[in-house]
């Protein structure tokens, strides 16, 4: 797997369309039938996980692609469990800052 | 930068003197404090002098923290490599294997329990094959994900600082450099606060130059004349707003 991800949450999805991306959230939903659910993470991000099963109301860090033009779903290639705890508040403040130090974080 | 002085925790010696002439000497907290980075940086730090700090973005790198994630865990009969990365950049630590405590196989098994899942790595910063590392490496397992949190937000914070760019009175950035979506520049979360979080907060920043395990309970507890439970009150709060985390153990707190 390509080391590089970009932590980004549902406001920078436009902006990061077509990349490999690193996503913490709570996942709403997620249906076993479609393999597709919805990760809430400053907004609501449409997620497709072929080969796992995420479940609703827990966190979680994916990494995944995200689609492009018109379909933003986030393809998800990993996943990791966070605990129940998790702020989401504080997550949302850490996608902020790495995006204003981009040199600590990613290539542009 | 004067790249000449005397080296405190090093084997001694005078390496030279400043531009002033006078012997300059290195503040040693410097070189206690764990800085937290992400692996980009280790990985673009550079060396002034051999043998000298690493240094990246203008921020000297001697004892460093990294928070990633496990994926690759293999048996070297002398050591176990362990391959991390952090969506930054990846790399490659090795935990040399002390047989007379355990078998390489031990340990192997007892690392491939990390496997995918988020560790937080700490040790000092070498080069070795044109590669930079982390030199016998301690790896303990996350338990708490907001420590993920507040290890990049601390990142972020020595990176600020060691450009000039971060207010330390006001933990924030200047407004000037908040081009993106937050609206609040302060790199935490305001909670409930107040008084006794910010006394218990300046105690831990006071003490934990001196003290790179952490501060400890029973010190803030004393200093500030209340109770240890309330200090545990306040420090879980202050952890939960990412202002705060565990040091060497839970009992020891350090700031970010």
């Amino acid at each position: 797997m390509n080391a590089m991800s970009i932590r980004v949450d549902a406001t920078r999805l436009q902006q990061f369309q077509g990349k490999v991306v690193r996503v913490m959230g709570r996942c709403e939903l997620f249906n076993t039938n479609d393999m597709r659910g919805k990760l809430e993470s400053n907004g609501p991000i449409p997620i497709k996980s072929p080969s796992q099963i995420l479940e609703a109301g827990k966190n979680y860090e994916i990494i995944g692609r995200i689609g492009s033009g018109d379909d933003l779903t986030v393809q998800v290639y990993t996943m990791t469990e966070l605990s129940d705890d998790f702020n989401l508040e504080v997550a949302k403040k850490l996608v902020d800052f790495v995006h204003k130090v981009p040199e600590l974080f990613y290539t542009t | 930068m004067d790249k000449f002085r005397y080296d405190l925790d090093g084997q001694g010696g005078f390496t030279g003197s400043s531009q002033d002439g006078t012997s300059q000497l290195r503040n040693p907290g410097t070189r206690r404090t764990i800085t937290p980075i992400t692996i980009k940086q280790l990985v673009e730090a550079t060396q002034e002098v051999p043998d000298g700090d690493f240094v990246v973005n203008s921020l000297e790198l001697n004892f460093v923290s990294i928070v990633a994630v496990v994926r690759k865990v293999e048996n070297l009969n002398s050591s176990i490599a362990v391959g991390v990365e952090d969506g930054t950049g990846e790399c490659e630590v090795r935990q040399w294997v002390n047989e007379q405590k355990s078998s390489p196989a031990e340990q192997e098994e007892l690392l491939k329990k990390h496997l995918n899942k988020y560790v937080y790595i700490y040790g000092t910063i070498k080069e070795f094959g044109q590669k930079k590392n982390i030199q016998n490496p301690i790896i303990r397992a996350v338990e708490d994900s907001n420590q993920i949190l507040y290890h990049y937000l601390g990142a972020i914070n020595c990176h600020l600082k060691a450009n000039g760019v971060f207010d330390n009175n006001k933990m924030s950035l200047p407004k000037d450099n908040t081009n993106n979506v937050a609206q609040d520049s302060s790199l935490f979360v305001k909670l409930s606060g107040g008084g006794l979080e910010d006394d218990v907060f300046n105690i831990i920043t006071e003490f934990s130059p001196s003290l790179p395990e952490g501060v400890p309970c029973q010190l803030i507890s004393t200093k500030l004349g209340i109770s240890n439970d309330e200090v545990v009150e306040v420090l879980q709060s202050l952890m939960h707003s990412g202002r705060v985390f565990n040091g060497s153990g839970d009992d020891n707190y350090l700031p970010i």
